[in-house]
């Protein structure tokens, strides 16, 4: 009986102590949420020392990073709804498709409301092509941070091996791509023999991400009213001759049994690991994921060639769409929370920290000066060659992008982007489900036997109903 | 029972210390509990308090809704709710009193605004289309009788306490007892299912505050959508083999499982655990069977064997068939439990005189052993009914994710995309339409409890439960 009671007491105080630390609190707590959440994921770290490094400068202002789930769309969602709750966090990284919606939710405020002259022009120095994704009707929202593109991913060994010659100065077309593969198809059963797992030529994402990306180059756009850029869209242009000539692609492929996938659409791990596996000899998938392409194939004893994206013909040299993801700050905190927390979303984008940033995670550098920086140096190696610390005796700087050059192929192609509506993207408030209808649209031209333009008719239908409805509730 | 029985019953095991050790085991957990997880607990209480405090504001904004439409709108739901309260009252109350009757036309006219109030009378209007004037006549009484069967119960005289075996001195403790799970009840029962109500009544986007009131045009709109309608046929299509074979199969593995073999224990084990694992750990050991290309367990096989391949996710037919198998094989222990435990209670003796009677093995198991695990049947019956609706989420967003699309770009709905996955990609997806998705989780409980209740009245009647 005494014992108990002893025990409560103990209890009690144990329980106390776990939350008085929270009133203890005095500095300004920023939070962060971001989607680097896995446990090994060696990105986290690279954060957390930029974070720290902020700290270190900014006395009194705690950087607390959070990542409640690896996945973009769950962590929007959780950090509008700890919002309706009062608990919104301070900065949110916020995936590319989801800039309509963030800005319809009320929940962000503009950066370039919130930027001191000097922060303003810091933003001047993001690559235009980059930094015009992130501004809607004229206003910068966000600061682009985690930036992707795709490429194209093909198991050079093999291609060698037949005498197949990849370009990889230069994209190559549809019709080029087409050519290649039929070619590698004829040797199907030679491939087989070394490699039993062998599918078809060429396997990527059923997703609409790609063909966004094919509609720009050929200087197309995705929605309308300039890609949502100058008014809200009301339409999706999925019938466009631009889009009609992504749908024929996927149709050529499959009739001529190039292709294969995994079944389910927007499977970037999957169809990654379909490519790994060796059921294709090429494949297209992010940027983000270079780094452990290029890891896993030297540990297969395999040789990764990196090419640019395909693109539909000649003709099309308009450029590609950034992908990824850019910081927002949230509306309803104090003035100090608000500026500590714009204080860190510059710092963190700023050129050190971009480079730091590019070499830590293999996103691109957003940031001319850092491209310009990284052509020159960036890299330290010893006296045999091989990558080092900067601090070790006899490290010698050179040319990062030299050294390591599969960083530069997507980079590239960015670079040589023009700045226009249809480079800059689509934005659209149900992105996430009008994305999904067109890759629905793919997979019914793929495993439905149905034609391309059949396909982008009812997708187009689908997609004009729910804009339809979106901006019905949510439209001004 | 008598008074000995009573006695006996409640003799303390610590003599007299019994009951302060049990208030201090009791007070010590409860406050180890709860002191640990303090912020929720106040943010709830917030979260209570303040509305406590909207009350009143709710109150007037019920006034003034009432105020602001014309009578004409509003009279005629109280008066169906009315009749059907004096109706029903006169006629399932055996010698009802007058004021009985008055009563139950009182409770019923109020009980109808329960679900129509929330409408805000929108289907009393005459632009209103004939099918959403029906379901507001429905909702009207559907209310009532929600208020009426506490009014039935009172007026038959309450609940009889004959022939219970205790009672409480006090009058106030029994209903302390039954505050906390009343509380529970309210928070997360009651009250989440009156807002999943509500918000099937609004085109709302997922997750943006902004809402626009429909009134019945979500479950309208659902009714045309040839998507919606697929998903309806698909996901009973898929009920129905999951059902069919789980307790095929669970019940030809129990009685294998029960025969007098070695090391049974070990087999029925290993036989249970996969209910152990949850839906999208099956889906996810599925997914590594029928994955595309050679990573896939059954293809490489095939590969291997014949040379070819086949794309089972990829195919309508096929996809279905591995949702099938994975959520079969997901449930199967569960029920080959249930199964064994059922075998062990057919009476041995009954099997016996039935063979030395002359039945054969197959005349015994139809004749005896089925019947008798009827009871057993009918239990994993309703369970797996309720699974192949709501359990199954996993496994189809982990295998399939709901496709392969069905017609140019899925314009018929996806070939595995039950009602409860397309429920949780309508709600929870960025920009998606939650109103519409609060109509669907409106439709799908409405029918998972009526087909449970239908099973109950057809079913259940037939069984015989033995003592």
């Amino acid at each position: 009986m005494k014992r108990s009671f002893t025990k409560l007491v103990l209890l009690v105080g144990f329980s106390l102590m776990t939350f008085v630390p929270a009133f203890a609190q005095e500095d300004i707590v920023i939070d962060f949420v971001h989607i680097f959440a896995g446990e090994g994921d060696t990105r986290r770290d690279v954060l957390r020392g930029i974070a720290d490094a902020f700290e270190a400068e900014n006395p009194g202002i705690t950087i607390n990073l959070s990542a409640p789930s690896p996945d973009y769309i769950e962590n929007f969602n959780r950090s509008l709804l700890d919002a309706s709750q009062g608990n919104a966090p301070h900065v949110v990284q916020v995936e590319e498709g989801l800039t309509q919606l963030a800005i319809d939710s009320g929940f962000f405020l503009p950066i370039q409301d919130l930027a001191s002259e000097e922060q303003l022009a810091q933003l001047e120095g993001i690559l235009p092509v980059v930094r015009a994704y992130y501004e809607v009707s004229d206003v910068t929202w966000s600061v682009p941070w985690n930036s992707s593109n795709p490429v194209v991913y093909y198991n050079k060994t093999l291609t060698d091996l037949l005498g197949v010659e990849v370009p990889t100065d230069r994209p190559m077309t549809f019709a080029e791509v087409i050519e290649i593969c039929e070619r590698i198809t004829s040797f199907s059963e030679a491939i087989k023999a070394v490699n039993p797992a062998f599918t078809a030529c060429i396997s990527f994402p059923v997703a609409s991400w790609f063909a966004e990306q094919w509609v720009a180059m050929q200087n197309g756009l995705i929605a309308n009213n300039d890609n949502g850029r100058s008014a809200r869209a009301t339409e999706m242009l999925y019938t466009s001759p631009e889009m009609l000539n992504v749908g024929a692609f996927y149709q050529e492929l499959t009739e001529k049994g190039l292709f294969t996938y995994t079944g389910t659409p927007n499977n970037y791990n999957g169809e990654g690991a379909l490519f790994g596996g060796g059921a294709t000899v090429f494949h297209i998938n992010s940027t983000a994921g270079i780094t452990l392409f290029v890891d896993g194939f030297a540990g297969a004893g395999v040789n990764l060639g990196i090419a640019p994206l395909f693109v539909p013909n000649e003709e099309a040299t308009n450029g590609v769409t950034v992908g990824g993801a850019s910081v927002w700050v949230t509306a309803g905190k104090s003035e100090a929370e608000t500026q500590a927390a714009t204080d860190w979303v510059f710092f963190l984008t700023n050129a050190e920290n971009d480079i730091r940033w590019h070499q830590g995670s293999g996103y691109f550098p957003n940031r001319a000066e850092s491209i310009e920086y990284l052509s020159v140096g960036g890299l330290f190696v010893d006296a045999d060659g091989a990558i080092t610390s900067p601090d070790a005796e006899g490290a010698v700087e050179v040319s990062w992008f030299e050294t390591l050059p599969f960083f530069r192929v997507a980079l590239d192609q960015l670079q040589a982007s023009q700045s226009n509506f249809a480079t800059q993207g689509a934005v659209v408030g149900p992105s996430n489900e009008v994305r999904t209808i067109l890759a629905e649209a793919f997979q019914s031209i793929i495993d439905g036997g149905i034609s391309a333009s059949e396909a982008l008719e009812a997708a187009k239908t689908r997609s004009d109903a729910v804009l339809a409805d979106y901006n019905a509730t949510i439209g001004e | 029972m008598n008074e000995d029985n009573i006695q006996d019953a409640s003799r303390p095991i610590f003599g007299e210390y019994t009951a302060p050790l049990v208030l201090t085991v009791t007070v010590v957990f409860l406050g180890w509990f709860f002191l640990s997880q303090w912020d929720g607990i106040l943010s709830l209480f917030s979260w209570l308090g303040s509305g406590i405090a909207d009350a009143p504001n709710a109150l007037s904004r019920v006034i003034t809704h009432y105020t602001s439409i014309t009578p004409s709108q509003w009279l005629p739901s109280v008066g169906i709710g009315a009749l059907f309260g004096v109706v029903t009252t006169a006629r399932l109350i055996s010698k009802p009193s007058i004021r009985g009757i008055a009563l139950g036309g009182l409770v019923g006219g109020l009980g109808s605004q329960f679900l129509v109030l929330p409408t805000q009378h929108c289907t009393y209007t005459p632009e209103t289309p004939p099918i959403q004037v029906i379901m507001g006549v429905f909702l009207a009484i559907f209310g009532s009788v929600i208020a009426l069967i506490p009014l039935w119960t009172w007026l038959r005289g309450g609940v009889s306490h004959a022939g219970t075996s205790g009672f409480f001195r006090s009058r106030t403790l029994p209903y302390l007892f039954l505050l906390p799970m009343v509380l529970n009840l309210l928070l997360f029962l009651y009250y989440p299912s009156i807002q999943t109500v509500t918000l099937s009544l609004f085109s709302r986007r997922f997750p943006l505050p902004q809402e626009r009131f429909v009134c019945l045009n979500n479950y309208t709109a659902l009714a045309e959508d040839v998507i919606y309608r697929n998903s309806f046929i698909i996901t009973f299509v898929i009920m129905f083999a999951v059902v069919v074979f789980s307790l095929g199969i669970a019940l030809g593995i129990a009685l294998l499982a029960s025969q007098k073999v070695r090391y049974a224990n070990v087999y029925r084990t290993l036989l249970i655990w996969p209910f152990a694992l949850s839906p999208v750990v099956a889906g996810a050991i599925f997914l590594a069977m029928f994955r595309e290309g050679n990573t896939g367990l059954i293809n490489a096989l095939l590969n291997a064997l014949t040379g070819t391949t086949v794309s089972w996710l990829r195919d309508a037919n096929l996809a279905r068939v591995a949702i099938v198998a994975a959520a079969v094989w997901n449930i199967l222990g569960f029920n080959v439990l249930f199964y064994i435990a059922g075998l062990q209670n057919v009476p041995k003796d009954l099997l016996e005189a039935a063979s030395i009677d002359g039945a054969n093995r197959v005349q015994r198991f139809w004749r005896i052993t089925l019947p008798m695990l009827a009871p057993f049947t009918f239990f994993l019956l309703v369970t797996n009914v309720t699974y192949a609706f709501y359990g199954i989420y996993g496994a189809v967003d982990t295998l399939t994710s709901g496709g392969p699309p069905l017609g140019a770009a899925g314009s018929l709905g996806g070939a595995t995309s039950v009602l409860i996955y397309k429920l949780y990609e309508d709600a929870f997806n960025p920009g998606s339409p939650i109103g519409l998705a609060g109509a669907q989780a409106v439709i799908l409980f409405l029918l998972v409890a009526s087909l449970t209740v239908l099973q109950f009245r057809t079913l259940e009647s037939r069984i015989t439960y033995s003592e």
